[in-house]
């Protein structure tokens, strides 16, 4: 598979549907998601998160 | 030369400054022989989480291709500017010119303002002026140096537009 460019941290949207309600990052045992995106998935989270474009939780 | 993809916030007090602040910085850039694939400003926006105590903040997105002396020069600059709030900086494999999702929503969130602020027999005028921008961009995808220009263009535009209302009424 290729670098998929929607994985970024500035695509809030796609972003999001790897977090929970909480502001955390759903795991792939649940999602279901490829090892190799689940770790490209939460670089960008942990980048949007230092930036304040996702919360880190909901209690802010 | 590498490439560096650069986003900083800066205090909503400061945000008159951004424009002077962006241009010293691609000045230090160019100087040294490097140059700037990208830049895009998505204003201020509410932060999902306080920092410093403020909620609002100027968000501005550079991607550099530049050596390592000029990229310090930056980050030193950043450190000792009280107004940026923070910066993330990061190593990027090729130059970046496309879009980013961020912006395109800033620039969506710029046009609805834009419509929303007309008084209603203008606003047709400027409908159609915005969708032959969009149909313009929308073609030109592959030139990408040309898309700035063309959201100027529109800028221009539509302030146009907006200016002469005002002054009738």
């Amino acid at each position: 598979m290729s670098k998929d460019a929607t994985i970024d941290y500035k695509n809030l949207d796609a972003l999001r549907k790897h977090t929970t309600e909480n502001g955390k990052i759903i795991p792939s045992r649940v999602s279901g998601t490829t090892n190799f995106e689940q770790r490209r998935i939460s670089t960008e989270i942990k980048r949007a998160r230092f930036l304040s474009l996702l919360p880190y939780t909901d209690r802010h | 030369m590498r490439h560096y993809e650069i986003v900083f916030i800066v205090h909503p007090d400061q945000s008159e400054q951004v424009p002077a602040m962006v241009d010293k910085y691609k000045k230090t850039i160019t100087e040294s022989g490097g140059s700037i694939h990208r830049e895009e400003d998505w204003g201020r926006r509410m932060l999902a989480h306080p920092i410093e105590k403020i909620h609002k903040a100027h968000y501005i997105l550079l991607n550099i291709e530049c050596d390592k002396a000029p990229l310090d020069e930056i980050v030193s600059s950043f450190k000792f500017n009280d107004a940026v709030l923070r910066y993330l900086i990061i190593k990027r494999d090729h130059a970046i010119t496309h879009q980013s999702f961020l912006g395109k929503e800033r620039e969506d969130e710029l046009r609805k303002e834009k419509d929303d602020a007309l008084p209603s027999h203008t606003k047709k005028v400027v409908n159609t002026k915005d969708s032959v921008v969009e149909n313009s961009t929308e073609s030109n995808q592959e030139p990408k140096k040309e898309k700035p220009s063309d959201s100027n263009d529109a800028d221009e535009q539509i302030s146009e537009v907006l200016s002469t209302p005002e002054i009738e009424e």
